[in-house]
C-alpha cells in the first residue's frame, strides 16, 4: 500500500466513525436525526425548544434499564398529533411515540425506558402543522441498560 | 415466560379525567444485549405497536422500539366514559394479543 492509498483508506474510516456505527461495542443502529426521520417524522431543523413541554426523570438513574420518564404539555390537544420520547445516545434514539386523539383530554404520558449511559431525554411534540416542541433533562446513567 | 403478552389495565379518577396505567408482561429483548454466560447476542424480541381502543373507537396508539424496558408500563389520561377499553399489542416476533377492561367511572 503507497501513501495515497493509506491516506484514502484513513479518510473513509473517519468518515465512516463520524456516522456513529460504533457503540462501544453495542452497535450504534440510528444517530439521532436519523431516528427523528424515521420514526417521527421530524428533523432536529423542525424541532424548537419549548417550556411548553416539560421532560420528568430522574437526576441520576442507578439502572439504566429502568428510568421512569413523563413528558407532559401545555398545549391545546387538538393542536397535536404526537408525543415522543427519545434518548438521544442510545443505539436506537427512538423510543415510544403516543398517538394523541380527540379523546384525549391532557397531554401527558409515563413509561419506563433503557439508556445506554449518561444522556439526554428528550421529550417531543408534534403539531398537526408538521413541526416539534421539545424540552431535554439529562439523566447521569450509572450502568447502563442497552448491553 | 408463561406471562409473556399478559397485561394489567387498572384506572383511577383524577379531576375531570381517567388515569389509566398499563403494565404488558414482555421481556422487550432490545437485540443489543449479550448472553453474560455464553457471549451470543441475544436476539430482539419487543412490542412495536400498541393500540387502545375505547368502546372499539381509537383512542390512542403507541409505537415503540426495544428502549422500552422490560414489562413496559403505559401511563395516560382518557375523557371519562363508560364501556369497554380494549388494548390490541404485538411484537417483532409477530405475535399478537389483546385485553379488554369494562370501565365504569
Amino acid at each position: 500500500m503507497n501513501r495515497r492509498d493509506f491516506i484514502k483508506l484513513v479518510g473513509v474510516g473517519l468518515v465512516l466513525g463520524g456516522t456513529g456505527v460504533s457503540f462501544g461495542d453495542i452497535p450504534r443502529f440510528y444517530t439521532l436525526e436519523e431516528a427523528l426521520r424515521k420514526f417521527a417524522g421530524l428533523s432536529k431543523k423542525k424541532l424548537v425548544k419549548s417550556n411548553k413541554v416539560k421532560v420528568i426523570a430522574p437526576n441520576l438513574a442507578e439502572d439504566g434499564a429502568n428510568v421512569k420518564v413523563e413528558v407532559l404539555a401545555n398545549l391545546d390537544p387538538k393542536k397535536v398529533e404526537a408525543l415522543y420520547i427519545f434518548s438521544d445516545d442510545n443505539p436506537n434514539p427512538f423510543i415510544l411515540e403516543f398517538k394523541v386523539s380527540p379523546y384525549i383530554p391532557k397531554l401527558y404520558v409515563k413509561t419506563r425506558i433503557k439508556m445506554a449511559k449518561t444522556s439526554y431525554v428528550r421529550g417531543i411534540v408534534k403539531l398537526k402543522n408538521g413541526k416539534g416542541l421539545y424540552n431535554l433533562k439529562k439523566v447521569e446513567v450509572v450502568a447502563g441498560g442497552c448491553g | 415466560m408463561g406471562l409473556i403478552g399478559r397485561a394489567i389495565i387498572r384506572y383511577r379518577r383524577e379531576g375531570d379525567y381517567l388515569l389509566f396505567n398499563v403494565v404488558i408482561f414482555h421481556p422487550m429483548e432490545p437485540g443489543t444485549r449479550k448472553d453474560p454466560v455464553t457471549g451470543k447476542k441475544i436476539p430482539a424480541h419487543y412490542l412495536t405497536k400498541l393500540e387502545v381502543k375505547f368502546n372499539g373507537k381509537r383512542v390512542a396508539s403507541f409505537r415503540m422500539s426495544g428502549g422500552v424496558s422490560k414489562n413496559p408500563v403505559f401511563t395516560f389520561y382518557l375523557k371519562p366514559q363508560k364501556g369497554k377499553i380494549t388494548l390490541e399489542y404485538e411484537d417483532n416476533k409477530g405475535n399478537k394479543w389483546r385485553a379488554e377492561k369494562e370501565v365504569n367511572p
